[in-house]
């Protein structure tokens, strides 16, 4: 620690410590991306390799025979679904959520206030805590094991965190253009479709890379819910092949990488934005 | 349209019904949200408290039976263990996730140069779904899996890095470690880099050497954001479950039973959602403390 050269948007000349810290970086780098490189090779890998010992580095020869494998064990129809959940979830919350959200930026009404915590409250219940009451809730309104069960699941579940986000973007905008477009006898579910929502494409975008995230990546709830192999999202039909099937690593490597796909390519092309959208709702910067 | 009536209406309109117009329209709007949260939210929180004071197994009628299930879960050595596993972890997680992550923020921040591809790659982990990863990092702990090649030298049996009730918890928080650190420490470096760069500059020029300015100027300056990292970790780590439940699934011997394992296990696995939602009114009260604060933060930040 005490060799570490704090000196701030000075690149200047490469000292003996900034070389050893560049390595340390590196090293960390490689680290971090590591296990994700070698499950690429072992997904290209066949079987007799996968298992070998000592563990072979290169696939020799490479394959896409796992990913064929993955796909006849049910692979589309895992991604289909997750993709429609997660989808759904995220118009249900842009919809509901800038709708509660304005009210709550804007508006002053009796019991804002009482609304506001009451729908900022629920993050302070984590999912898991409520997994036993909302399966039997769920049971007694035969959503077991349907795709209207999860969405309205993830739905109440994202709420809470999208309005905070979406009714910190509306506090600043500024609302003479509201105020004109009122005077102008504008109603208010026009001034929040034709003013608001279009000045707001970053947080709505924000918000809904975050709920697409959260519900495409949700466990614990979609393997409750879930009974019959149809109904299994990506994440659970994932970790139920490798128990129920017993399939090879080659295999749950390449279905892994396939589900991780959609999040890796939105990192990708979004980077520095995904970030901030992902820490938006701890930063609120 | 001259007529009267027309008139009257357009004159009174702006100042009365503008605002009761604004009432009406922000309880419409707040409405399907509120009712949404009282009926799956609100009260399946009221029929957890309710089922843990019953004997309840799906498959027959709920039975009252007062504080059992609570004098259970402080009694019974399984629940104690969990318990204590659930401290374990959030101390021998968090700790080591906060300073790994604080160290990596100030060094990038000290290197100008290439920080960008280092925060990506840092965050890369972070966009792994959990399930992934954790599937991932059981390969490399498989006996002669990756790991034990690397450690052959020195361990030519292999090490039992998650059959062993020993390693298994270090194990498995080795995992999330590594899955999310670069999450704490982007927010981290993001502020050090709102700090003013002349205090640095004047500490610099008044002598001060790394360390000195590390702990005197950057630190000091950087306690709201890592005030709200460690709360945030915390939160996180009490409700850590998809990397348990893939790599361990509390095992072995319980030795990574955590509260949130032993909730799932105990509800569907043995079937008594009276204990497992006693044990979940527990974790929840955990929680209400660390996201109180949590929320007071917020509030500091808002105003």
């Amino acid at each position: 620690m005490a060799a570490v050269p704090v000196s701030v948007r000075r690149t200047g000349g490469l000292s003996y410590g900034r070389v050893l810290l560049y390595a340390a970086m590196l090293l960390v780098g490689i680290l971090s991306v590591l296990p994700f490189v070698w499950a690429l090779l072992t997904s290209l890998k066949i079987e007799r390799q996968v298992y070998a010992f000592p563990p072979q580095i290169l696939p020799d020869p490479a394959t896409l025979y796992n990913y064929g494998r993955a796909v006849d064990h049910g692979l589309l129809l895992a991604l289909f679904n997750s993709s429609f959940i997660s989808l759904a979830t995220v118009g249900l919350t842009l919809a509901a959520g800038s709708l509660a959200a304005y009210p709550l930026a804007r508006l002053r009404f009796r019991g804002s206030q009482i609304a506001l915590f009451l729908i900022i409250a629920p993050m302070m219940i984590p999912g898991l805590v409520n997994l036993v009451p909302t399966y039997i809730v769920m049971a007694k309104l035969g959503l077991l094991d349907s795709y209207q069960g999860l969405i309205l699941i993830y739905w109440v579940h994202s709420l809470p965190l999208s309005i905070w986000i979406l009714r910190g973007f509306f506090q600043t905008l500024p609302g003479e253009l509201e105020d004109a477009a009122a005077v102008d006898g504008a109603s208010r579910p026009r001034i929040l479709w034709s003013i608001i929502l279009p000045l707001s494409q970053p947080a709505l975008a924000a918000v809904a890379l975050l709920v697409f995230l959260n519900s495409w990546n949700e466990f614990v709830i979609a393997s409750i819910m879930t009974s019959s192999a149809v109904m299994r999202t990506a994440q659970v039909f994932l970790y139920l092949n490798m128990t129920d099937v017993g399939v090879n690593w080659g295999e749950m490597m390449a279905s892994g990488l396939a589900i991780n796909l959609p999040v890796l390519a939105l990192f990708l092309l979004l980077q520095r934005r995904f970030i901030a959208g992902l820490t938006a709702g701890s930063l609120r910067a | 349209m001259t007529n009267p009536p027309a008139v009257v209406a357009a004159a009174w309109r702006p100042r009365i019904s503008y605002l009761t117009a604004q009432k009406i329209w922000g309880v419409l709007f707040v409405l399907p949200v509120l009712l949404l949260f009282l009926g799956f939210r609100l009260y399946p929180m009221l029929r957890a408290v309710e089922i843990s004071f019953q004997r309840y197994d799906l498959l027959s009628e709920p039975r009252w039976i007062g504080l059992d299930n609570y004098i259970f879960i402080f009694t019974n050595e399984r629940v104690l263990n969990s318990f204590r596993v659930t401290a374990l972890f959030i101390v021998g997680q968090t700790v080591p996730l906060v300073l790994i992550a604080l160290v990596l923020a100030i060094i990038l921040f000290s290197l100008p140069r290439f920080r960008r591809i280092f925060e990506l790659t840092f965050y890369f982990p972070v966009v792994m779904t959990t399930v992934v990863a954790a599937l991932i990092w059981l390969t490399l702990f498989y006996p002669r899996g990756l790991l034990d090649q690397l450690v052959a030298p020195w361990f030519p049996q292999g090490v039992p890095w998650l059959t062993s009730p020993v390693l298994a918890l270090p194990s498995v928080i080795a995992v999330d470690i590594w899955k999310s650190t670069g999450y704490y420490m982007i927010i981290l470096l993001a502020g050090l880099l709102a700090i003013p760069n002349e205090y640095l500059e004047a500490a610099s020029i008044d002598g001060a050497g790394s360390w000195a300015r590390v702990r005197h100027i950057l630190l000091p300056l950087l306690r709201p954001q890592l005030v709200f990292v460690v709360i945030i970790a915390l939160i996180n780590t009490v409700q850590a479950f998809d990397s348990f439940y893939v790599l361990t699934r509390g095992g072995p011997a319980d030795a990574t039973r955590i509260l949130p394992i032993e909730i799932y296990l105990r509800a569907f696995q043995l079937l008594e959602m009276g204990r497992a939602a006693a044990v979940s009114m527990v974790l929840f009260a955990i929680l209400v403390v660390l996201s109180l604060l949590q929320f007071r933060l917020f509030r500091v930040e808002d105003s």
